[in-house]
């Protein structure tokens, strides 16, 4: 999740305890310093702009530090405006009442800026909390309309087999007298939804199990040209009619993987090819050395994804928009993606050039590759 | 072996799977003897032995695989395990431990007839090991000569080519497991010559199968071993 933070509190420094009423004290000396600095190098320098000084030094604090750090400003700027600077000299006591509006003026200033500053320190805090706050309630609705949609698309697609299997179930049943040719549409359509029902139900439970991390991986030396041969005799009825060109050179290398679920991967791409691509047009399957793995690509001559749909395939419940036949409910890729992630492979789906999807996989070769063979 | 009637024994749990399998099995014209435990189908298969077994493997009282090895213990008759997807070492388990062939649960009834039918067929028929060819398709494999020709063409095959091929050869249909097939052909091998089966099998096929990456005749099943086709 991406932790955004709300625009920053203005004033850093008041972070650390202590550290406004120290800054007072320094700015205070600062202007006493150069006070005492003026006075030397031009005698004639008049107190009113001494006065300023202190006033200057108090309006920073006040600015950077807010009210209190600032009243302490203004009262020792005050004190030592007086002890040092003003007639008589050297003491607390002074001859010119006015020196007391001076006075008053350098605390009101020091009050005004203070209670300003803390002011609006107050509301950027404020600020920052809502701008938190709404954050979280946006990305939490966000979360809650995907939640939502999820579960309604999962209960949709168990529900509607459902729903047919006992339908059917119960006509059959109070209608002993239909027809033998209906009766065996009814039971043909009962055995289809059960069958998407079961598909639906083992991915369901194959992405728990994946993104749960609860498989146990049974790694071994595996042939990428077994995993194609075993995984297009399954498929040998569902591709019937297509042409599957094949493109696995002798010296692949052996991966060091879970050949079982590597099957799997390539099942469900080439599912997605009946799925997608008009029916009688060719796949291609090919397997070549990448680095150190193997690349496996599944090209059809389908309509290729929408843009922006690359990414997406691979997302929960997420079904291409162009399904040719029955849609799936949405998993396959996300099992695909699982399973390349628990191997450390890479997955990607593209157009290709040439029109047609790709959907292409490695898979690392493993840390030691095994001995030669020898005779 | 009672040719005419064969009896089938399916030892599971669950009523209702044996109340739709049945009648499959009745129809196809096999006496049917059902067990629900582990246990019982000892005692019921010593009554009256079975000519074949079907074995869920996962069976409330006792370990399928338990139950194998008993049965091995005295009977020759093929037997057939059916297991939860993914649990291919509990297939690998049962196969090596004498089962004949595997099947994935939720079961179809028409492959389970069919694979029923054929454990029963190489059951009946000659003892693979007395004949001294065999002839699947366009592949001829000639036991005492050596000689193994795919559709016509001969095939020069190494010793451990050869070995591979012949021992998938004697048992045509059936799954032979990985660790079989490193024993019978190497012996005792170290644990990091594993992937041997793989690259001779590669090598084979490249020999045999016109199209190496989708196979003919030498069928991969994944995780498990490997199948030379019937027919």
């Amino acid at each position: 999740v991406n932790q955004r933070s709300g625009p920053r509190a203005p004033f850093e420094f008041a972070a650390v305890p202590g550290a406004g009423y120290a800054c007072a004290l320094a700015a205070v000396a600062v202007a006493t310093a150069s006070g005492t600095l003026l006075t030397w190098l031009w005698p004639s320098f008049s107190l009113a702009n001494l006065a300023m000084l202190y006033l200057l030094a108090t309006t920073m604090v006040a600015y950077r530090f807010g009210l209190r750090p600032s009243i302490l400003a203004a009262a020792l700027g005050v004190a030592c405006f007086d002890f040092i600077f003003v007639p008589p000299r050297w003491t607390f006591n002074v001859v010119d009442t006015q020196y007391f509006i001076t006075f008053g003026v350098m605390l009101a200033v020091g009050l005004v800026v203070g209670t300003l500053t803390d002011r609006l320190r107050a509301q950027a805090e404020m600020s920052r909390i809502r701008d938190a706050e709404s954050h979280r309630v946006r990305v939490e609705a966000e979360m809650e309309k995907l939640r939502s949609a999820l579960l309604s698309s999962v209960s949709h697609d168990l529900r509607t087999p459902l729903s047919v299997i006992s339908g059917t179930a119960q006509t059959l049943l109070s209608r002993p007298e239909t027809p033998p040719e209906s009766v065996r549409v009814m039971l043909q359509g009962i055995h289809d939804e059960a069958a998407r029902l079961t598909r639906l139900v083992s991915n369901l439970l194959d992405i728990t199990r994946l993104e749960s991390g609860a498989v146990e991986l049974n790694r071994q030396w595996v042939s990428l040209e077994e995993v194609i041969g075993s995984t297009l005799r399954h498929l040998d009825a569902a591709l019937s009619g297509r042409h599957v060109k094949l493109e696995v050179p002798a010296n692949l290398p052996l991966v060091h993987a879970d050949g079982v679920l590597l099957e799997q991967l390539l099942y469900n791409l080439l599912e997605n090819v009946v799925r997608y691509a008009p029916a009688g047009s060719p796949v291609a399957v090919s397997a070549t050395r990448d680095g150190a793995g193997v690349l496996v690509c599944v090209d059809d001559e389908g309509p290729g994804f929408t843009p922006g749909e690359e990414i997406k395939v691979f997302e929960k419940f997420y079904r291409g928009l162009t399904a040719r036949s029955e849609r799936g409910a949405g998993l396959g890729l996300t099992i695909c993606r699982a399973v390349v992630a628990i191997h450390r492979g890479r997955i990607r789906a593209e157009n290709r050039p040439s029109g047609g999807a790709r959907v292409s996989f490695w898979i690392p070769a493993g840390d030691a590759p095994p001995p030669e063979v020898k005779e | 072996v009672n040719v005419a009637r064969p009896l089938v024994l399916i030892i599971e749990d669950d009523a209702r799977i044996r109340r739709f399998l049945r009648p499959a099995i009745e129809a196809e014209n096999f006496d049917l003897m059902e067990a629900e435990t582990g246990q019982a189908a000892l005692v019921a298969s010593s009554d009256r032995p079975p000519d074949l077994i079907v074995l869920d493997l996962g069976l409330p009282d006792m370990d399928g695989l338990e139950v194998t090895k008993r049965l091995r213990e005295w009977t020759k008759a093929p037997i057939l395990v059916l297991s939860a997807r993914g649990r291919e070492k509990d297939k690998v388990a049962a196969l090596d431990a004498g089962a004949d062939d595997y099947m994935t649960k939720p079961i179809g009834v028409p492959e389970l007839l069919a694979r029923i039918r054929a454990a029963l067929r190489r059951r009946v028929s000659v003892e693979p090991e007395e004949e001294p060819s065999v002839a699947i398709g366009g592949l001829k494999i000639d036991f005492g000569t050596r000689h193994v020709t795919v559709d016509e063409r001969e095939a020069r095959l190494t010793p451990t080519e050869f070995k591979l091929l012949a021992l998938l050869a004697r048992h045509p249909g059936r799954v032979l497991t990985h660790s079989h097939m490193l024993r019978e052909v190497w012996g005792p091998l170290r644990e990091d010559e594993a992937h041997y089966l793989r690259v001779h099998m590669a090598n084979l096929r490249r020999k045999i199968e016109v199209e190496p990456a989708r196979p003919r005749y030498l069928l991969t099943e994944q995780g498990v071993g490997y199948r030379l086709a019937a027919e």
